[in-house]
């Protein structure tokens, strides 16, 4: 209690602990920095190829549904795989789930689904990147949460779990569904 | 006789299986052509060449954490190389190449980020810190002088 005595030292601690305070506070609002906020704003509009060798005019016009995901995958991708059953879980949940095969090779990624099941609504074939680039993809697996206007409303990086779904993504699909 | 031919088939049909999956390797590699067009750039003129080879240098790679656009082989780098060395060849301003970049990936990409209100703090509290050092340290020797 001493130190407190010493008015200085008590102004001193108090700003050292409000400073470490704001930052605590700017990290948990998770509102600056690359991996919080999408950059890309609106779902790319350039004509592109479905995995099961369909060409489309536009990748936007797959996006039949009010809210849905744009899930990136690949078949070489670890992490992918380990996420792989809980977007089955969704997709038998109702969640709509549109796939973005990444740099991928087409028979890999048509075994791939062969075996461990398909929870995409539609699949996009994207082996060079392309469309990707439109979209910012940075890695595989992310998810993008889009609505019917092709606007990019969040942007998860990594695997998509439960409790990154219930904090982000739940709200957008509560109606209807049993979640 | 049914089971004859499906072996019969079998037999045939092995060795194409097997050269289909040693081609198929696992990542989709990106592909000699593009890495031919890369690395053979041809340039309209040695000055374009130049600049944008140093704005390649200066924009992040943003799979990998440190490293330009020029010196990672991942294939999203060489991709994005690509596309640097087709805007400046045709024309398009350095700064029309850095918006395209931000607008996809953010500022992460830039090694020099611009300056807002939001990272003000960051830009701002060393300078701060020095001016208040100097206010306070002129202030106590003033003191001592004074005693």
């Amino acid at each position: 209690m001493a130190l407190f005595k010493n008015r200085k030292v008590f102004i001193f601690i108090l700003l050292v602990v409000g400073f470490v305070g704001f930052l605590l506070a700017g990290l948990q609002s998770e509102t600056n920095g690359n991996r919080s906020q999408t950059v890309v704003r609106t779902f790319p509009v350039v004509s592109t190829t479905l995995l099961n060798g369909q060409s489309i005019e536009s990748a936007s016009s797959l996006l039949g549904d009010e809210y849905q995901l744009v899930n990136v995958w690949a078949s070489w991708c670890g992490i992918c795989k380990s996420e792989h059953s809980y977007l089955m879980t969704l997709a038998q949940r109702g969640v709509p789930i549109i796939g973005l095969n990444y740099r991928d090779q087409q028979l890999a990624a048509t075994g791939y689904l062969k075996d461990a099941g398909s929870p995409y609504n539609e699949i996009i074939y994207d082996p060079k990147g392309q469309l990707s680039i439109e979209l910012g993809v940075v890695g595989t697996p992310e998810t993008y949460l889009v609505n019917a206007s092709g606007e990019v409303v969040y942007k998860h990086y990594g695997k998509l779990t439960e409790k990154a779904w219930q904090k982000r993504f739940a709200r957008y699909f509560d109606k209807g569904m049993t979640l | 006789m049914n089971r004859v031919i499906c072996l019969l088939m079998l037999v045939l049909l092995s060795p194409f299986s097997f050269a289909q999956s040693s081609q198929s390797e696992v990542f989709a590699a990106p592909d000699s052509e593009l890495e031919r067009q890369v690395e053979l750039f041809e340039f309209k003129t040695p000055q374009l060449q130049r600049s944008a080879i140093e704005l390649a240098k200066s924009l992040r790679c943003p799979q990998c954490q440190n490293q330009n656009l020029v010196e990672s082989n991942s294939p999203l780098a060489k991709d994005l190389r690509l596309i640097v060395f087709n805007k400046i060849n045709s024309g398009e301003s350095e700064q029309q190449v850095i918006d395209f970049m931000t607008a996809r990936y953010g500022e992460f990409v830039l090694y020099k980020p611009s300056f807002t209100w939001k990272n003000a703090l960051l830009w701002g509290l060393p300078v701060l810190l020095l001016v208040a050092f100097l206010f306070v340290s002129f202030k106590s020797v003033g003191k001592r002088e004074r005693e």
